[in-house]
């Protein structure tokens, strides 16, 4: 017992670091299932290329266990590499994959989305020789930078995790709720055709909002690379897996209570490991899904839906 | 469709090539090829199971190997050495499926009331647990030995023979699979496949129709589960060694992948995708790591291009074979067989429904024959006693609902103080009625007036708030609605809702579901009691359809969807009648009839009446209320307002009042409107007179030619023919009325002119360019705003941000800032309450919010859809008004209404629609004297 409380504090801040990722996966996740009411099967996949695209370009600036450029630049061009190929393959998933099947049946979207998570999946895994990559993350951010208190250790890389992505979170949350393409994309998913009906190109929206998740989900994948230092073809499941549950914590929909769902699980996750093996912390999310799901499934912020006769 | 006819693969070659691969052992004894046709024999069980699940009952489940690996490991761990158990075969395999199928159990019942997508994340979820569990319970005690899989598993010792050469195990894996191939297609065929099937196309009507929704849902579940562990016994047993990865997420999509490539419900497809998705992979070995990738592009370019799969289900197949089938009874043992059986149902089903078919068949007959005769009909209310030689056979269905509800003198119906609110918003306040057996009762009532929602609360689809609902004795306050079925409370949809893709015999063999459930061991044993049982159904089925026209039942292997509008109707009244109720409510059963098909309708429902049937019908139409109707229940805004004969209630002022709106203060309105004097207590229009709101029109004004022309626009919801050839013109600066009853083709038409319905022929020009064809967000742009049914404002969203929304073209943020200031000043209400979310307002504050928005874009048309519906009188008028200010203002306006008297207070002119089609137009001064309007709606 007294091992769980030794370890409470620093499982506290993994779970909110881990959490914030979660969360910026899951606001992506629900501003596209808010649209079109589709399981974006696709959605880890792309978060999971988002984190190989932050490698590849950490490799360029690595030599001989130096970094050839200004840390902070580094950051920020595996950034924007990851959102530029992120939001141009959500954009591409979009049109090609989903609108052709958008009037067709629940069995035919989800069929499609697995066809596009399994295509992504897959050339990943070609191009990485099915091997995992490392996160060199200690030569950006070096692990003495780092805060000790109450026995737990708040490293710089957690803390720019978690500032970047809550950051991130807010500037959404302003964005989805004060601009015009904002009110466009909650209009759309309220009432389509009264959108159309205000001269909104909804195709247009539903392609924006598939750009804008995927390259949230891109900025989410590098994170997670420089958490794990680790990453490889096959962790677009789980997270895809992550997001949903963290969306569905919250609301399928709702954007704000997808972040917060975001950052329940992750401190779920982070504080089951404290009673269970590691093996088993995706048992825990599942666990926290299905329970959701069938206690409450409108979600803890959500309303229910009920069917017109 | 055509598409799918051009390569069609023959079903034959498909069956011989399976066949082939089940007698393989007798062509070689490659060890290769034999492990290919076992995995083939495995696959197609998978497959099947899959089917059941994802294909006959659309449930998505997403754990499906899951149940497949249970299966697996309890046949491992029970005849392995890992715990030192060596059961037979049986025993083992028996508990292997048992044990998928309870995991199934568990899963299914807590999520019952998830639908699609969720319950598709708790499968996914159960999946990966049960996936991380086989990995990993190789510690604390060493149960599945981890990731290294248990090996050395025993070959299948059945009866003391030992299966151990390959050959053996080949044999039995095929001759399972053979058992299985028969019997998922006679279950599927029986009347749970075609529950499956309900449930898939639509719950809500399903349950209408006896089905226990939750019920069947789980059988799909646990016989998928059953199968898929059966599968994973055999795969243990015949693979003799079984690891976790066998398993995975992987393992699902490619059963998925074989389901929906082949054809789902098709077991021709079934193998197809089987036998493709097996050998395939085997030719490409040395591309095997692209497997995967080629799956995943198969999938995408699957749901594009073929979403029906290679060999898609053949809707008529069953139907053909029921057909064969009775041709052959009827050579060999007769119709006559029947008629002197004494079996219970003979009388309950085959004899049934003859007399009334003889009735209907030739509706002047049927009047003389009421009297009494050879078929020996009664009069309704005439208690039938024990009447029934072995002569003169009763007319079952008169008998059925007229002997039990005369037995007692129960009310068949009584609603005592219902009222049910949603949300906060009553639909229906303390209503009370009660119906005596045999009686037909109309219930009428403008839109919105809840009749619908009545409906649904005696059926039990909405639950009431407070009240109760006594049907047939029973109180069936929050019943499920298949138990309020099994009374025999039967009930036909507004919006037609038959089971599209099943074939128009399969619809109405649903509705005799109540009759023939139960019937699953004999269907897969394919007894004669089964068979008799089953013909005997298609019997009843023939007759309900023949019941609703002669026509019907010559088109019976069509699919649903393939129908006409009132054919489909009609299929669905003889659904209902199949069930036998004792109770029909049917919901507007004539909308988008012509006045010949309703007038048959119309006769249907006397010759119910005539067998005792009661009869609760909604109704627009006054002409089949008064033909048809004993009593007439009027209701507006959910109160009821009047009760009585269909003569006294269409004399009641209150009635025409609630029907036609109220026009107390039409002729001030007009004055008003000319005079232009403003004095409106709801628009601020004196301030803002003089295009503070919108820009002049002076631009339109000269041009003449008119803003909007409509010339010979046909337009049609799939087979639902709604516009048939209209012609108007709208002129800039016009306030123009469309009248019209519901189903008239008023809303079509506005969505027509919106691009949401696309027309089949004629021409819509706005200020002179063609715009049919174009997207609704185009036309928007182009200035055409809409005040759409129902308000449509977007509810999450606040007063303001609704407003902006209306002004999302306005590039200027300025203007869109001024437009928003004169849009509340315009109605000071939403200014109180501009970041209140619209979902809050008020119906009327709404449908000013909808205005307004509307406006913002300042469009050169604007077109509202049934503004006053749904409002309280006060604000109907104050809604009219408003619009006569914004037209006043040089705004051009399409007024759609059903309220006559509110809309032709405020019109210049009006064109009335009555089936898609103009009827009659003119200044609207002209229609307000004759009575052009009350023949068009009341009659």
């Amino acid at each position: 017992m007294h091992g769980i409380f030794a370890q409470l504090p620093q499982q506290l801040i993994n779970g909110l670091t881990l959490g914030s990722v979660y969360a910026l996966l899951a606001l992506g996740y629900s501003i596209v299932y808010g649209i079109l009411r589709m399981l974006n099967f696709a959605h880890g996949d792309i978060f999971m290329v988002g984190s190989l695209i932050g490698w590849a370009v950490l490799q360029l600036f690595i030599n001989g266990g130096a970094v050839l450029a200004s840390p902070s630049l580094v950051l920020l061009l595996m950034v924007c590499g990851a959102v530029v190929v992120t939001s141009l393959l959500g954009g591409a998933i979009e049109r090609f994959a989903y609108r052709p099947v958008q009037e067709g049946s629940r069995l035919t979207t989800l069929i499609s989305a697995l066809g596009a998570s399994i295509v992504l999946q897959n050339i990943a895994m070609l191009m990485t020789q099915g091997r995992a990559k490392a996160y060199q993350t200690e030569l950006i951010i070096p692990h003495d930078w780092a805060i000790s208190a109450f026995g737990a250790t708040v490293s710089a890389t957690r803390l720019i995790i978690f500032c970047v992505s809550i950051g991130l979170m807010l500037a959404m949350d302003y964005a989805i709720n004060h601009t015009m393409l904002g009110k466009a994309m909650r209009a759309t998913s309220q009432d389509r055709e009264a959108a159309e009906y205000m001269g909104i190109r909804t195709q247009q929206v539903i392609m924006a909002a598939f750009i804008i998740g995927s390259g949230l989900a891109g900025i989410a994948g590098v994170m997670i690379g420089l958490y794990y230092t680790q990453v490889d073809f096959m962790i677009g499941f789980s997270a895809g897996m992550k997001a949903f549950t963290a969306a569905v914590l919250g609301g399928i929909g709702n954007v704000r209570g997808a972040m917060a769902g975001g950052l329940v699980l992750g401190l779920a996750e982070s504080l089951g490991v404290l009673f269970l093996a590691p093996v088993y912390k995706d048992v825990i999310v599942f666990s926290v899904l299905i329970a959701v799901l069938i206690l409450r499934p409108q979600g803890i912020l959500g309303k229910p839906v009920e069917e017109k006769v | 469709m055509n598409r799918s006819k051009r390569f069609r693969i023959p079903p034959w070659i498909i069956y011989a090539g399976v066949a082939v691969l089940a007698l393989l052992p007798l062509v070689t004894g490659n060890f290769y090829y034999m492990r290919l046709g076992g995995s083939v024999a495995l696959y197609l069980i998978l497959a099947l199971g899959l089917n059941i699940v994802a294909g006959e009952a659309g449930l998505l489940d997403l754990g499906y190997a899951a149940f497949y690996g249970i299966g697996a490991y309890t046949y491992a761990l029970l005849a392995s050495p890992q715990f030192g158990l060596h059961w037979p075969f049986l025993p083992a395999a028996i508990c292997g499926i048992s044990l998928s199928a309870l995991a199934a159990l568990l899963v299914s019942i807590p999520t019952l009331h998830l639908k699609g997508d969720y319950l598709a994340m708790v499968t996914l979820g159960f999946g990966q647990i049960v996936r991380i569990l086989m990995n990993n319970l190789d510690r604390p005690i060493n149960i599945t030995n981890g990731p290294n899989g248990i090996v050395a598993i025993d070959p299948p010792r059945i009866l003391g023979v030992t299966f151990d050469s390959l050959e053996m195990s080949y044999a039995l894996l095929w001759i399972v699979a053979a058992i299985v191939v028969v019997i998922v297609s006679r279950v599927v065929r029986s009347s749970v496949g075609r529950a499956w099937s309900a449930i898939r196309e639509d719950p809500v009507a399903a349950s209408c129709m006896g089905v226990d929704v939750a019920k069947y849902r789980v059988s799909a579940f646990v016989w998928g589960a059953a199968l898929a562990g059966l599968a994973g016994v055999l795969f243990a047993s015949w693979q003799r060694a079984i690891f976790p990865q066998n398993f995975t997420m992987q393992e699902t999509i490619t059963v998925y992948c074989m389901v929906v490539l082949g054809g789902l419900r098709s077991l021709p497809g079934l193998m197809l995708g089987v036998l493709g998705l097996v050998v395939i992979p085997e030719l490409l070995r040395a591309y095997s790591i692209y497997r995967m990738l080629i799956y995943g592009f198969a999938l995408v370019l699957l749901a594009i291009y073929r979403p029906q799969g290679l060999i898609p289900q053949e809707a008529l197949a069953v139907a053909a074979t029921i057909r064969n089938k009775l041709r052959r009874s009827d050579g060999s043992e007769t119709a006559g067989r029947y008629r002197s059986s004494t079996s219970k149902l003979h009388d309950e089903a085959t004899e049934r429904i003859r007399p009334v078919i003889i009735d209907t068949a030739d509706p002047e007959r049927n009047v003389n024959l009421t009297g009494g005769s050879d078929t020996g009909p009664r009069a309704s209310t005439a208690p039938a006693g024990g009447e029934g030689g072995s002569g003169e056979e009763p007319a079952e269905i008169g008998e059925s609902a007229g002997t039990r509800q005369v037995a007692g003198s129960l009310n068949a119906m009584e609603i005592i103080d219902v009222t049910c609110s949603f949300d906060g918003l009553t639909a229906l306040s303390d209503i009370s009625f009660s119906v005596k057996p045999g009686e037909v009762i109309g219930i009428i009532g403008p839109n919105g007036a809840g009749k619908t929602t009545l409906f649904n609360l005696i059926t039990g689809i909405v639950k009431p708030t407070s009240g109760r609902i006594i049907v047939l004795g029973n109180d069936v306050t929050g019943m499920p609605p298949h138990r309020i079925a099994e009374l025999g409370v039967v009930r036909t949809f507004q919006n037609i809702r038959l089971f599209e893709n099943q074939s128009v015999l399969e619809n109405v063999l649903v509705g005799c579901h109540l009759k023939l459930r139960g019937d699953v061991a004999s269907a897969v044993l394919g007894t004669k009691e089964y068979k008799r049982r089953y013909a005997v159904g298609v019997e009843r089925a023939r007759e309900a359809l023949e019941f609703f026209g002669k026509d019907l039942a010559s088109r019976e292997s069509e699919p649903a969807r393939d129908l006409s509008y009132p054919e489909r109707r009609r299929v669905e009244l003889a659904r209902g009648l199949a069930l036998t109720p004792r109770i029909l409510l049917l919901d507007e059963p004539t909308a988008g009839m012509t006045p010949e098909e309703a007038e048959e309708v119309v006769r249907g429902i006397c010759v119910l009446r005539e067998h005792g049937y009661t009869v609760l019908v909604i109704e627009h139409r006054m002409d089949v209320i008064a033909g048809a109707c004993d009593r007439v229940i009027v209701l507006d805004h959910g109160e009821k307002i009047a009760e009585g004969t269909p003569r006294e209630v269409v004399a009641n002022p209150e009635v025409i009042q609630a029907y036609l709106g109220t026009g107390g203060k039409q002729e001030d309105a007009k004055d008003a409107k000319d005079s232009g004097d403003s004095r409106s207590s709801l628009c601020c229009s004196s301030r803002a007179e003089g295009g503070r709101c919108f820009s002049e029109r002076d631009d339109l004004l000269p041009d003449a030619g008119p803003i909007l022309e409509l010339k010979d626009v046909h337009s049609s919801y799939g087979s639902v023919k709604v516009l048939q050839g209209v012609n108007a013109e709208i002129n800039p600066g016009e306030l123009v009325v469309f009248l019209g009853s519901n189903a008239s083709g008023k809303t079509t038409m506005l969505k027509t002119i919106l691009g949401r319905v696309s027309t089949v022929s004629g021409e819509i020009r706005f200020m002179g360019k063609r715009i049919d064809g174009m997207p609704a967000s185009e036309i928007a742009r182009a200035g055409i705003a809409i005040v759409p049914e129902g308000r449509r404002i977007f509810p999450q969203l606040t007063v303001l941000e609704n407003l902006e929304l209306g002004g999302y073209m306005l590039r200027d943020r300025r203007l869109a800032a001024e437009r928003i200031d004169s849009a509340l000043e315009l109605f000071p209400r939403l200014a109180e309450r501009r970041n209140q979310v619209a979902g809050t307002l008020s119906g009327g504050e709404q449908q000013m919010l909808a205005i307004s928005r509307a406006l913002m874009a300042d469009p050169k048309l604007i077109l509202m859809d049934e503004p006053s519906m749904g409002l309280a009188p006060v604000l109907v008028d104050r809604v009219m008004e408003a619009i006569a200010d914004i037209n006043r203002r040089g705004m051009t306006v399409l007024l759609v209404e059903q309220n006559a008297r509110a809309a032709l207070g405020v019109a210049d002119r009006v064109y009335i629609l009555r089936s898609g089609r103009v009827v009659a137009q003119g200044p609207a001064s002209d229609l307000i004297e004759g009575n052009t309007i009350a023949k068009a709606y009341l009659e």
